[in-house]
């Protein structure tokens, strides 16, 4: 498997939305090659013909009756929120020049 | 003759002081607000204690309790004879379950300030029982860690060594049940989150098998992999407390239909005839020595009791460890997607557009390891790696419920370490994530596959303990509790930070 470079981890915490800081790039860099290095075993392994498991348990589809119940309350649902303005959560301008 | 301190008895005995009316909630209470009061600050086990509204809660369950009604004769009587086990008793709950208007941070900074506005079914459940909040533990950011080092705002240190880590994700909670700081604990264990830091402070944590407990107001970390269990100091206090938080629930798609039942039926001293497999991987490289001697006696002592011990392999283990931080990381980083800012929790000051605050937000309000797990389940879906990394890491998961299955059709139960080694320095693996990852090599195959494990006590090494743990096929939980009980009532573990003064 091949090394994860300082462009790849640029790149991979862009995707993820974090801003990692040049001084720290190389540092995440070597952990991150570190435990890939390491993940990468599996590959070692031959899965010809397994099938993914993505779930430990056998439930598929879990349906109930479409009945209205008791929802939080718009106040509550504020409560936590860092800005809000009335009964709406505030966020900055979101289209971008 | 000086009276015994509360703190220091179990929840069971608690309790049977409790139905006796020698004691009430509010001197148990009380007594635990006292050991904190003398070690808290030391052991650092509780982000949030609750003690003054848990004081108020035991007075009113007293009023219950003690409630007399005058009968013929001019006789009083108790107007509740049988007390519900576990009623009075206290419960310390980790950092990662939900408590309406009660702080829950998840070791985080950025969720630092976050009050939920409802109860998780776990919660809900202890108090339907009448138990008491004492407070929420510390824990690794959002579970992610062996240590509690990853806390974002302190590291719980280990009562039996000071300089030595408590283990973790669960570290809080373990250290707090081992400390006398509460008699029970909920944890929660994604890959050996309740039953490492459980082996590392000498107490008894169980993880129950995926789907048994709701995880409805858990915090996710990995869905496919979380699941809420019981951290205490002995096997019948886990049963009890088991059976307080197990059963289906509506609000969790992934909680399993099964009938209710009473562990505390398998508290039954008998396993002469059980059929117990050591797991060759988990006794071979990377295990200390000292370690293998501590389960090579326990084997002994099983045998003693009755038991039939061989030796097993499960190739597929190799390969456990490796699976487990693509499949975790890779659902971690789409669970955490969701701290954006907006709704709750931590918000960037200073921000122009909506993109800068999601991502100032996030990198400041996460710290290194969580960023690092983020980066690397990102990369692991990311096109190109794919299929060599998350798909192939679910073709080995398969392998590894195979293997399970396979020599579960001839042993009724599996034992291995709980840990490779006893607790480490704090500092000592900080920097190093794939040392510190090593730490769970054991416990890690029973989430990818889904079953449950116990750890308990079965040794000391330079006065720190080991943990045995004891692995069954799913909704084993019953077998497990009796394998676990009969092999604690031979070994008698003496508990030392109980009694020690700080």
């Amino acid at each position: 498997m091949e090394e994860i470079s300082k462009k790849d981890v640029k790149h991979v915490a862009k995707l993820a939305e974090l801003d990692i800081r040049e001084d720290e790039i190389d540092r995440f860099v070597d952990q991150l090659n570190i435990v890939l290095k390491h993940a990468g075993k599996i590959n070692e392994i031959d899965t010809t013909n397994v099938e993914p498991t993505s779930h430990a348990t056998n439930i598929i589809n879990i349906f109930r009756d479409d009945i209205v119940k008791k929802c939080i309350s718009k106040k509550d649902a504020l409560l936590n929120s860092p800005k809000t303005i009335e009964d709406l959560f505030e966020v900055p301008l979101i289209i971008e020049e | 003759m000086v009276k015994e301190r509360l703190y220091k008895l179990s929840a069971k005995e608690l309790s049977d002081l409790m139905s006796k009316r020698e004691i009430s909630s509010y001197e148990t209470v009380k007594d635990i607000a006292e050991r904190m009061e003398e070690v808290e600050t030391i052991v650092k086990s509780y982000i949030t204690t609750n003690i003054y509204k848990a004081i108020a809660a035991a007075r009113k369950i007293d009023k219950f309790i003690y409630k007399k009604k005058r009968i013929r004769g001019g006789k009083f009587i108790y107007r509740t004879k049988n007390i519900e086990p576990l009623t009075g008793i206290p419960i310390a709950v980790k950092d990662n379950i939900t408590t309406k208007g009660i702080h829950t941070t998840c070791g985080s900074n950025i969720l630092g300030n976050y009050k939920p506005i409802y109860d998780a079914t776990v919660i809900n459940k202890i108090k339907e029982s009448n138990m008491i909040l004492t407070g929420k533990t510390n824990m690794d950011e959002f579970a992610m860690g062996s240590s509690t080092e990853n806390s974002s705002f302190w590291t719980t240190h280990n009562p039996w060594n000071l300089n030595n880590v408590p283990g973790g994700s669960s570290g809080g909670s373990a250290a707090a049940v081992a400390v006398g700081e509460t008699p029970l604990a909920l944890g929660t264990d994604t890959g050996g989150s309740i039953r490492q830091p459980a082996a590392l402070c000498g107490v008894v944590g169980l993880k129950p098998t995926y789907g048994l407990v709701s995880r409805f107001g858990l915090i996710a970390f990995a869905s496919s992999l979380d699941q809420i269990g019981p951290i205490t100091r002995n096997v019948q206090d886990c049963a009890l407390l088991l059976n307080i938080i197990a059963g289906h629930d509506s609000l969790d798609s992934t909680s399993v239909f099964k009938d209710k039942e009473d562990y505390t039926k398998y508290l039954k001293e008998d396993i002469s005839g059980l059929k117990i497999g050591i797991i060759k991987e988990l006794m071979g490289e990377g295990i200390s020595n000292y370690v293998k001697g501590a389960v090579y006696k326990a084997i002994n002592i099983f045998s003693s009791l009755g038991a039939f011990c061989e030796e097993i392999s499960l190739p597929s283990l190799k390969f456990a460890l490796s699976a487990y931080y693509i499949i975790a990381p890779a659902e971690a980083s789409s669970n955490l997607a969701r701290y954006d800012g907006i709704r709750y929790g931590l918000r960037a000051k200073k921000v122009k557009s909506f993109r800068s605050m999601y991502r100032k937000t996030r990198s400041q309000g996460f710290g290194d390891e969580v960023k690092r797990r983020i980066m690397l389940g990102t990369y692991a879906l990311s096109r190109g790696y794919y299929e060599a990394y998350y798909l192939q890491a679910q073709k080995v998961r398969t392998l590894i419920i195979n293997d399970f299955k396979k020599v579960f059709k001839k042993f009724d139960v599996l034992i291995s370490p709980t840990t490779p080694s006893v607790a480490f320095k704090i500092g000592e693996k900080f920097e190093d994530p794939l040392t510190m990852y090593l730490s769970d090599i054991c416990t890690i195959p029973v989430n990818l596959a889904g079953i449950p494990a116990i750890s308990i006590p079965c040794g000391l090494k330079n006065n720190l303990p080991i943990g045995l743990q004891i692995i069954a096929p799913h909704f084993e939980e019953g077998l497990l509790i009796k394998t676990a009980y009969n092999f604690e009532k031979k070994f008698n573990f003496k508990l030392k930070p109980l009694y020690r003064k700080f």
